[in-house]
């Protein structure tokens, strides 16, 4: 049968247990440690007092239980006990970071599962490869960035970086600062423009697709090829719902209405597309040594196009929500164009 | 309402009273223990792992001075205030005084311009 501990056992272990879990230099732990002891036997003769006799070691045990687990007593003496892995000052980054970090990772094990679920492997295995990865992503990502962030935390403790600045070696206020809803647009009417060109061509020139790759060495599939027309009608809208967005001639809700639909008939395309198999086949210049690369390629082009349906499909998400959220807020709330 | 959230304002309003009640109490000498029960019957609870640690930093501030010694065949860690502490307690005081009363003129301010409104 086991030995009921004494009061004093009791005691002298919990204020062992502290001077374990102080981590100071060895002085500064004896002193501590005696006057635990000291706080914790004047708190016993009170309660003593009080009763009139004794304590029983089981009462005791649950004043020091209430006293606090020794690490926690221990981590109120330390020199810097608001010390942190990561401070609050840092915290927001690194939450961002590590969520961003992780949704990368996903997204790009996702579309290389799917893509090895074409191949000859089982299923089964595929997933199961998957799952190892998942698992041990989950713990080497968060460990990674925390010791990133970590290590960024003792910088600023060890040297201050962060309050070695001037005012005056801010960078000065540019002459002109653009409105933050101009440049997007500007940039997507440029691009709009670029990739209507280059479909333009196909249109007026067929074999314009022949120079795709090095002299020729692939073409288009038939299902690329044929949806050459409603790519370049998609591209023809998208820059006109650029201008209206960097001109602002319509009202918000009707520029919000037409990239709802530009985005979701991009999105139906691409899912077409990428259901169709290889966007790009060999070519007149095709060497046969060269079919891994195609495939590559052929990866490649559905994983961008996969990688964009899921953007699309989280901004489009967005944007109901939002559209929601308003409509619940301000049901009578006219709607004015921004 | 959000009780955490009054919980959290409650505990950072209590924070620094309670420096101010240690300085207050420790103008006469006690040990940590006496110091908890006293400010128990003052009216101030308070959690004894704070506490302590706080007697060693307002010693490190040298607000505090303290001594070993032996009380009821017991040793025990005396704490009193310094001459530097009862200065601090002073200026701590005045600057209790003068922030009840800019809480009290502001809070009073609100109620008559409420009543004005009704």
């Amino acid at each position: 049968m086991k030995r009921e501990l004494t009061n004093q056992e009791l005691l002298d272990r919990y204020v062992h247990a502290v001077r374990m879990m102080l981590m100071l230099p060895p002085g500064k732990v004896d002193d501590i440690a005696a006057e635990v002891r000291s706080n914790l036997e004047s708190h016993i003769d009170d309660r003593a007092t009080a009763l009139g006799r004794e304590l029983r070691p089981d009462e005791v045990s649950a004043m020091l239980k209430q006293h606090g687990h020794p690490a926690k007593v221990a981590m109120q003496y330390r020199e810097q006990p608001g010390r942190s892995l990561i401070s609050p000052v840092l915290f927001p980054l690194y939450w961002f970071t590590l969520r961003a970090v992780l949704a990368v990772w996903v997204t790009i094990r996702v579309i290389v599962a799917v893509f090895t679920l074409q191949g000859s492997s089982p299923a089964g295995t595929i997933l199961l490869a998957f799952g190892r990865d998942l698992l041990l992503a989950a713990v080497i990502i968060p460990g990674g960035v925390t010791l990133l962030f970590a290590v960024w935390e003792y910088l600023e403790i060890r040297f201050r970086y962060s309050e070695r600045w001037r005012p005056e070696a801010l960078a000065p206020v540019p002459s002109h600062v653009p409105q933050p809803a101009k440049p997007r647009p500007m940039v997507q009417i440029i691009g709009g423009i670029v990739w209507l060109v280059f479909l333009a061509l196909t249109l007026l020139q067929s074999q314009f697709f022949w120079v795709w790759g090095a002299r020729g060495v692939f073409i288009p599939s038939d299902a690329l090829y044929a949806m050459r027309v409603p790519l370049w009608l998609l591209a023809f809208f998208w820059i006109a719902h650029s201008w209206l967005d960097y001109t602002r001639f319509a009202a918000a809700r009707w520029r919000k209405i037409l990239r709802t639909g530009i985005v979701t008939a991009a999105i139906a395309l691409a899912i077409f597309l990428v259901s169709t198999g290889d966007l790009l086949i060999a070519g007149p210049n095709w060497n046969a040594t060269q079919a891994r690369s195609l495939a590559t390629l052929n990866q490649m082009l559905a994983g961008v196009l996969v990688l964009g349906c899921i953007v699309a499909g989280l901004a489009l998400l967005r944007t109901f929500i939002r559209i929601v959220r308003r409509s619940s807020n301000h049901p009578r709330t006219p709607h004015l164009a921004s | 309402m959000d009780l955490s959230a009054f919980e959290h304002l409650r505990l950072e309003l209590r924070r620094g009273c309670l420096v101010l009640a240690v300085l207050a109490e420790l103008r006469s000498e006690r040990h940590g223990y006496a110091l908890v029960k006293a400010l128990r019957e003052g009216g101030l609870e308070i959690d004894e792992n704070t506490l302590y640690p706080l007697l060693r930093r307002l010693e490190t501030q040298k607000l505090l001075a303290s001594a070993w010694r032996v009380e009821d065949k017991r040793n025990k860690r005396f704490y009193r205030l310094s001459p530097e502490g009862r200065a601090v307690l002073a200026w701590l005081l005045e600057e209790w005084r003068t922030l009840n009363d800019a809480i009290e003129t502001v809070s009073e301010a609100q109620v008559t311009a409420r009543r004005r409104k009704v």
